[in-house]
């Protein structure tokens, strides 16, 4: 049986929630500018996911002439950032989803189609044989399967969490994803589609202190998050450089 | 779970003290404030973790790391999992800091590294581990 938590744990003892950390170098990017302290802290995670899962996809789509990209969850953490990447990386349809009051905003964020999920699901609204890409990144039970049937040959089903489809379609291809932090080159990408506009909407839903790391759990963990919950530890030095 | 884990958890801690910089900022304390993983939580109210606060040596910098003055992160998915799951022992065996996302400043740059990053730089990272490959973590993470 495999026991998954979503993402990589650290061999040694050093994490983020603390004053200080320890990173490797190969692991550091600089921080986009236009992005606040808040925002830049809530990226790396879900945006280096996103990219893998993108170029698990076959990502950059230039040299193609009519992609289409669906993305699960278009208000959530991971979703708000993989709609207006998809876009960046060239898909020319995206087609995610959203809560009734959050469809316009997502809309906003580059998505072409969003069903309002308290309505319909997405799968619901797919032809067969329809779309070349699903990213999902919330892996509700069916998913995968409803995925297939959406997918065209020559597609690819991505998921970061949740069961990879027990029947595949033949010629789709399908993934799980664990991102890996070793390459500060695509932090670098991501910070790119920052600089350039292409991601711009960074949604804090909320900022809590470390005194407070707990309450930060609590609202993480209810599954309603709009956009990240951020945590605030110190405020950047001044400038003392040697 | 992996004995590699373990042996290189212990190796790390064990290196992590006494190590010069080779480059850093003048005023660096030398303790602080730091949320450790130190107990299982028994049901899913997380209120308790804010007793997880706990005082730590500043580590530094050992070959090709940089010390980061944190001022953002987030709670992700995994962040919630990692304190809920079977991945919570070993967390809390090595009395690990929670948390991946980083945005902040370098305060001090570790031996051998290559001049991309400087004391001042404003950065952001994610604290994964380097150099697993994903199907290696696949099995790092199965029972």
């Amino acid at each position: 049986m495999i026991s998954f938590v979503s993402h990589h744990i650290r061999a040694d003892d050093v994490g983020a929630f603390a004053e200080y950390a320890i990173a490797d170098e190969r692991q550091v990017g600089l921080k986009p500018k236009k992005l606040s302290w808040a925002q830049a802290g809530v990226v790396p995670l879900v945006g280096l996911t996103n990219l893998e899962s993108f170029y698990a996809a076959g990502a950059p789509w230039f040299d193609k002439s009519n992609v289409t990209v669906v993305v699960t969850s278009g208000q959530g953490g991971t979703g708000h950032i993989a709609v207006p990447m998809a876009k960046a990386l060239g898909a020319t349809t995206v087609i995610s989803t959203a809560s009734t009051d959050n469809v316009e905003w997502v809309k906003s964020l580059g998505a072409d189609v969003v069903v309002d999920f308290t309505k319909e699901t997405v799968w619901s609204t797919l032809p067969d044989d329809s779309v070349d890409v699903v990213y999902d990144n919330i892996g509700l039970p069916g998913n995968a399967d409803a995925a297939m049937k959406a997918l065209r040959v020559g597609g690819h089903l991505v998921m970061i969490q949740g069961d990879l489809s027990e029947h595949p379609k033949d010629g789709v291809s399908q993934t799980r994803i664990l991102c890996k932090a070793d390459d500060y080159r695509k932090l670098d990408t991501i910070a790119a589609m920052v600089d350039a506009g292409n991601i711009s909407d960074v949604r804090v839903q909320n900022t809590w202190p470390l005194a407070q790391i707990g309450e930060a759990y609590n609202e993480q963990a209810s599954g309603s998050v709009v956009g990240k919950v951020a945590v605030s530890i110190g405020s950047p030095p001044n400038a003392t450089v040697q | 779970m992996s004995l590699r884990c373990v042996g290189a958890a212990l190796a790390a801690t064990v290196a992590i003290s006494g190590m010069a910089c080779a480059g850093a900022t003048s005023d660096l304390p030398s303790s602080m404030e730091a949320v450790v993983c130190v107990r299982e939580l028994t049901h899913k109210n997380y209120s308790a973790m804010d007793d997880w606060l706990t005082p730590l040596d500043v580590p530094q910098p050992e070959k090709r790391q940089v010390l980061i003055k944190v001022v953002g992160s987030s709670v992700n998915p995994c962040d919630v999992d990692l304190v809920k799951s079977f991945e919570a022992m070993l967390a809390r065996a090595f009395h690990k800091t929670l948390g991946f996302d980083v945005s902040g400043t370098i305060v001090a740059v570790g031996p051998d590294t290559d001049g991309r990053l400087k004391v001042g730089d404003e950065v952001w990272t994610d604290l994964g581990e380097m150099g697993l490959s994903s199907t290696e973590k696949i099995v790092e993470m199965g029972a």
